[in-house]
């Protein structure tokens, strides 16, 4: 129980192109989660276009449950054959997995074969090779475990530093070994490990990549789990309950809201102090109490939270290194996978004064937008209204 | 030497809109001037419950209300003084 299937691709462009032809796409089916890395021919936007059209296809129709050999004769039907080079005008790998059995299956068409660690070691899966259309696609299936990583590969990976750094490129052993060795330092997500290799495959090319690269990487790990109780609850009375529940969370702890920090207090039977020191012109300061990972002030810590993480498209790595309470709540809200908020929705009369901007007066229609947010960069959230 | 009293500054959502980040090295400023810097210790609160009439200050049971960066000053010398100086 309570393994967290973590799935993160990123992608290199060709030097000099803006757009990249290495096309990703997710799909939820019931409890099948089906990735897709689809590669063009070639480069730019006629590569861009094949992939996006590839990618689409496949996520459509095995999202719809389409039988297998019916999708793979879709696609290596509609693709063209390039005269010259007799190769199909895009390559693909899907990687489907159940996220209550694990069980997983990769679907290989012409990409690089799919890099697979068990403990962070190299492993392998069955497969075996169907022809569909005259094609070999390579099947492999098993079930994953915690710690596994899974991922597919455009050939772009492999070639990094081809002709340059290294004279044959990375190769697919280099590419295994580095994963190997970036696996050892404990990365906690799917996104730390692909970006420490494809900062790696950037570096090989001297930031100047000969093809597109991508990786599209699956990770199972323990989901980590965050509660976020904000705002007092409407009854006075359920204030205790509210704070039991936070108490008897298994995961990660959050405070949002000054009102919401006292009912906390009372509950503990202390005084929670501010940090002065993360106070800043535009946010109160944070606190910090015991079996509480961050204390923050409410509506302006919320919104300036919600804004960052716009700013920085949900990229936990790229939040600022200000240790104040908009970035601290933003870490907490990206580090984790599952969300549950308790949203109290009595409203401070201070901010009942028709004097105050609106947009720090309604807590509830915040969180609405955190909410909205955090599901758009695949959380699951849920909220409880109190 | 005994532990030092607490002199919280309300750093809520209100009290913060009214001016606290300017308030607070201004205070720390006259703490210093009067010598009760060596006994009093300012720190900062989550909401201490007037909002409507932040920025809010609390030492011993006393709150102090309506607190601007401009009358601080005044409100200092005039009125917390002497209730700060039972610290002594
Ligand atoms: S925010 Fe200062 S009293 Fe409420």
């Amino acid at each position: 129980m309570h393994d967290f299937l973590d799935i993160h691709d990123s992608s290199l462009f060709r030097h000099g192109e803006e757009l990249c032809g290495d096309q990703v796409r997710l799909v939820q089916a019931g409890d099948r989660t089906i990735a897709i890395l689809s590669d063009g021919l070639g480069s730019g936007v006629k590569a861009c276009i094949l992939a996006t059209l590839t990618s689409q296809i496949i996520a459509t129709m095995l999202g719809a449950e389409a039988p297998l050999d019916e999708v793979l004769s879709t696609v290596i039907g509609t693709l063209p054959m390039c005269k010259v080079r007799e190769i199909a005008y895009a390559t693909f790998t899907v990687v489907e997995v159940n996220q209550v059995t694990l069980e997983v299956r990769v679907i290989n068409f012409d990409n690089p074969p799919i890099l697979y660690l068990k403990a962070g070691h190299p492993a392998k899966l069955q497969h075996r090779v169907e022809k569909i259309l005259d094609r070999d696609v390579i099947i492999s299936e098993g079930r994953l475990e915690r710690g596994d990583f899974l991922a597919a590969l455009s050939d772009g990976v492999l070639h990094a530093g081809l002709g340059g750094a290294m004279n044959f490129g990375w190769g697919r052993d280099n590419v295994l070994k580095f994963t190997e060795q970036t696996m050892l330092h404990n990365p906690g997500s799917a996104r730390a490990i692909v970006t420490r290799v494809l900062n790696e495959v950037n570096r090989l090319y001297h930031d100047e990549p000969g093809d597109d690269a991508t990786i599209m990487g699956v990770y199972v790990r323990a989901r980590k789990s965050l509660m976020v109780f904000t705002g007092p609850p409407l009854k006075e009375e359920d204030d205790r309950g509210a704070c039991d529940k936070l108490f008897a969370f298994a995961g990660r702890r959050v405070v949002c809201g000054g009102t919401t920090t006292n009912i906390v207090g009372n509950y503990l039977g202390m005084t929670i102090e501010a940090d002065i020191s993360t106070m800043r012109r535009n946010l109160p300061p944070v606190g910090y109490v015991k079996d509480v990972d961050l204390l923050t002030e409410g509506i302006l810590t919320m919104a300036r939270t919600l804004e960052i993480m716009r700013e920085v498209k949900g990229d936990i790595t790229r939040l600022p290194e200000d240790r104040n309470g908009a970035v601290l709540l933003a870490t907490e809200l990206l580090e984790a996978d599952y969300i549950e908020f308790l949203v109290g929705q009595s409203i401070s009369e201070y901010y009942q004064n028709p004097l105050l901007p609106r947009n720090i007066s309604i807590r509830v229609s915040l969180v609405k937008e955190v909410v909205e947010f955090l599901r758009e960069v695949r959380k699951e959230v849920v909220v409880d209204y109190i | 030497m005994n532990a030092k009293e607490p002199l919280w500054l309300c750093m809520g959502s209100a009290c913060h809109q009214r001016g606290v980040y300017d308030i607070l090295p201004h205070l720390q400023r006259l703490l210093c001037e009067h010598q009760l810097d060596r006994v009093i210790e300012l720190k900062g609160s989550f909401c201490l419950g007037p909002c409507v009439n932040g920025s809010v200050l609390k030492f011993r049971e006393t709150l102090f209300i309506n607190i601007t960066p401009e009358n601080l000053r005044v409100r200092f010398t005039m009125e917390m003084l002497r209730h700060l100086k039972a610290a002594l």
